[in-house]
């Protein structure tokens, strides 16, 4: 493949949102969507082709790269807008146009409401846009075209939230993840000058070229371990949590969910919010420089994991339910990159794409069907009713509980192998000697056990049992009342095959997934660590060990995780299959009150944030940035010198203007002697 | 004229200027100021010619010429301005014409 076509990967989204942009009212949904789609299919078909000569040339070929101009050039540093696609590229770049693509078609079905008829255009030109901006940030062959992808998203991000900006709260919700996101950004640009400012003569943007700069001379940024790498280290991947929703920055995720699904399928889901774990991966061989920061790192992703997990377990909302699963299963992938094991890593942010995209695509079409519903205490039974929606979620389900044979399954076992076996030193967080990964794993596998419960949990309000719907909503006070529900307003329905055909080839993804990656115990030739061995090289400066354990633990250890998922599952069937008498009742009987509420309320983390943070910086911005250092001080300078200049005048004006034009060419000449005195002064 | 060097027309032309700018800047008489003005106008010309003989080049006697005619241009509008101003209050004096006063 001639590498000038890389230049044309991101051209076509670009050129799709601004046409449909220029075309704007005058696109129907059907022309703007059809438009997106084509756009993203080409993307893809070329990401493919990508992938396909790389992956044939055996490592015989590094990687494609293409300079399409000279961005900047300072000094001694220049920026070129140039791609990149080595193996991890093209398989990133696969992920977000295939899927991207499917999801578009799927749009075009979904929105399909009368009301949304006028902005369906700006709908699909952000959705290409993301397109863009995504494959900027992934395919960008320096930091600063990564990080104009990295706003890009960002900002079309905040546009899609907001897209019913009509509505306040998802303005707010909008606002949120912009800001949030802001904040992990900021800690990205430190990292990103500390950085520059370290490397001194040697500063350079490109990744290639900083890979070759710090293999060569480690001791330019502290060497192995050294403080300056590991505030580096850090300060970037506090970058991350912002982006990929980690803690304390996760709290933006489960509120974008006011966008329309299939923006959360594609952004909030499967694609932007991976941009943290790619940036890491990109950066082995820096984060593998410094143990302290990939021991939190491992560490944050263990405890959003598993907090994130608590909350999704007591959701009532379809959406919310995904979000924080989505949440929690990021966590998996900061985890296994933080252990070091970037290919386990970067392979749950592939799988987990095609499930996840699943999930959330299956519950678009469920509220769809269900008239904009998300609440799963009026769903259930609709297996019955829409068969291939159904049939497809059941698939993702498997997938993401770890159900043997499925995607999901083999790369969230390898994360939580790897996790165990990883070498201590590598996370030297807590010393070298402190068993940090064995209680990682611990961690790792009680969230797959809370995991398997609350998908399960989701899986059965929604498609099991009897269906719970059927007020239509007309119920202003919006309580439940399902003993009487029966029987009047919309039915569910399948949707259209405009809507279920991503779904089935999503199913069959999250189905075959694993392929990509068999484990090494089950040995097929050519499949066996397929991407383990394309990806090797992108790794190969980052040196990890996996030996701290011994390796005829690992398939025991598989089986009692999956032991503690089907026990979940149980109790999730008998909780919600097999006594459905008190479904909608809250099981609080169960659990300890304050438990219950806990993960209800999302453990407070909102209000903990808005009295310690927010109110706080709202306060002193009323109070002091605005009421005195704004309206005192800056407007007090300003106004202060039209006064101050107004008294000069009243005083003086008496003196200069007396209406002679005599008075005036005695300063005029006056004025032009001091001018000319001081030239012949000073020469 | 041989004789004469830049300094001594450069001299001569300063001091013209500057009794023309005095006399500008501080009599009375619209009359003598439109006066005091060729006064001025006439020794920047000079200053062209001395230039122009001492570099070798016409174009300063160029200039003069043109000087030359803008004055006789300007002369010819003052003095019907303060023919105008005679009219409206029957005096030139200018400490009685303060109009550009706010």
């Amino acid at each position: 493949m001639n590498p000038a076509l890389l230049g044309l990967v991101p051209a076509f989204p670009l050129f799709g949102a601004i046409l449909i942009a220029l075309l704007n009212r005058k696109a129907s949904r059907v022309v703007a969507g059809g438009i997106a789609t084509l756009m993203v299919s080409m993307s893809a078909a070329l990401s493919f082709w990508t992938l396909a000569t790389l992956w044939s040339s055996h490592g015989a070929l590094e990687s494609l790269h293409h300079r399409l101009y000279e961005w900047i050039s300072v000094g001694g540093v220049q920026v070129d807008i140039a791609f990149l696609a080595d193996p991890l590229t093209a398989v990133m770049m696969c992920v977000v146009t295939g899927v991207g693509a499917l999801i578009h078609l799927y749009s075009v079905g979904y929105m399909d409401d009368p009301a949304d008829a006028q902005s369906t255009w700006r709908f699909f030109a952000y959705l290409n846009l993301f397109v863009f901006a995504m494959l900027l940030l992934i395919m960008g062959d320096n930091f600063l075209l990564m990080f104009v992808g990295w706003e890009g998203v960002g900002l079309c991000s905040y546009l899609l939230i907001g897209f019913w900006y009509k509505n306040t709260d998802f303005a707010k919700a909008g606002k949120k993840a912009f800001i949030t996101n802001r904040v992990g950004d900021f800690s990205f640009l430190i990292g990103l000058f500390m950085l520059f400012w370290a490397l001194g003569d040697q500063a350079t943007l490109s990744f290639v070229e900083l890979k070759g700069t710090l293999v060569a001379q480690p001791e330019l940024v502290g060497g192995h371990g050294g403080t300056l790498v590991t505030a580096i280290a850090l300060l970037l991947f506090g970058g991350a949590t912002g982006k990929s929703a980690q803690i304390p920055l996760f709290v933006w995720l489960p509120d974008a969910m006011a966008g329309p699904t299939p923006v959360s399928a594609l952004i909030h889901a499967a694609t932007m919010v991976t941009s943290g774990i790619y940036m890491i991966s990109r950066l082995s061989f820096l984060f593998a420089m410094a143990p302290v920061a990939m021991g939190v790192i491992a560490t944050v992703g263990a405890l959003t994991a598993l907090f994130a997990a608590t909350i999704a377990m007591t959701q009532t909302d379809i959406k919310k339910v995904l979000a924080y699963s989505t949440v929690s299963q990021l966590g998996y992938m900061f985890l296994g990159v933080g252990v070091g094991a970037f290919t386990a890593g970067f392979f749950h942010v592939v799988t987990h794409a095609f499930f996840k995209a699943l999930l959330f695509l299956g519950a678009g079409a469920v509220i769809h069907a269900m008239h904009h519903e998300q609440d799963m205490r009026k769903m259930g039974g609709l297996l019955s009713k829409m068969k291939i929606t159904g049939g497809t979620m059941l698939v993702a389900w498997l997938a993401i509980i770890g159900f043997p044979g499925t995607s999901g399954f083999f790369s969230k076992d390898e994360i939580l192998w790897l996790t165990f076996a990883a070498d201590p030193a590598q996370l030297a967080l807590f010393g070298p000697e402190f068993p940090l990964p064995k209680l990682l794993w611990i961690i790792g596998a009680i969230t797959a056990a809370m995991t398997a419960f609350y998908m399960s949990r989701l899986v059965f309000m929604t498609f099991f049992g009897a269906h719970r719907g059927g007020h239509g909503h007309d119920d202003g006070h919006g309580h439940h009342d399902d003993a009487h529900g029966h029987g009047h307003g919309h039915t569910p329905h399948e949707v259209s095959p405009l809507m279920w055909a991503p779904l089935a080839v999503l199913a069959l993804l999250s189905l075959g997934g694993g392929l990509l990656n068999l484990p090494h115990w089950i040995h097929v030739e050519g499949l066996t660590g397929a991407l383990h061995h394309f990806l090797e090289p992108v790794f190969a400066a980052a040196p990890m060990s996996f030996d701290g354990a011994d390796s005829s633990l690992e398939l025991p250890l598989m089986g009692l995780t999956l032991l503690m998922i089907l026990t979940s599952v149980f109790i999730a069937w008998y909780l919600y299959v097999r006594n459905p008498g008190d479904l909608v009742q809250t099981k609080d009987e169960l659990v300890p009150d304050l438990l219950y509420r806990g993960s209800l309320h999302k453990w407070w983390v909102d209000e903990l944030y808005e009295a310690t943070l927010i109110k706080p910086i709202v306060l002193v911005s009323r109070q002091v940035l605005w009421a005195v250092v704004d309206a005192e001080l800056v407007d007090g300078a300003v106004n202060g010198a039209a006064k101050a200049m107004r008294r000069i005048s009243e005083v003086y004006g008496e003196l200069a203007q007396t209406g002679r034009v005599q008075t005036y060419a005695m300063v005029l000449a006056a004025g032009t002697a001091v001018i000319v005195f001081a030239f012949a002064v000073g020469g | 004229m041989d004789q004469v060097g830049l300094y001594p027309v450069l001299f001569t032309s300063a001091v013209l200027f500057t009794i023309g700018a005095v006399g500008v800047l501080t009599r009375r008489n619209a009359l003598i100021v439109l006066m005091s003005i060729e006064l001025m106008l006439n020794a920047v010309n000079l200053a062209f010619v001395g230039f122009a003989r001492h570099l070798g080049q016409v174009d300063g006697h160029v200039f003069a010429v043109f000087v030359m005619a803008v004055a006789a241009a300007e002369a010819a509008v003052g003095l019907a301005l303060v023919l105008l101003l005679f009219r409206h209050k029957a005096t030139v004096d200018l400490e009685n014409f303060t109009l550009l006063k706010g």
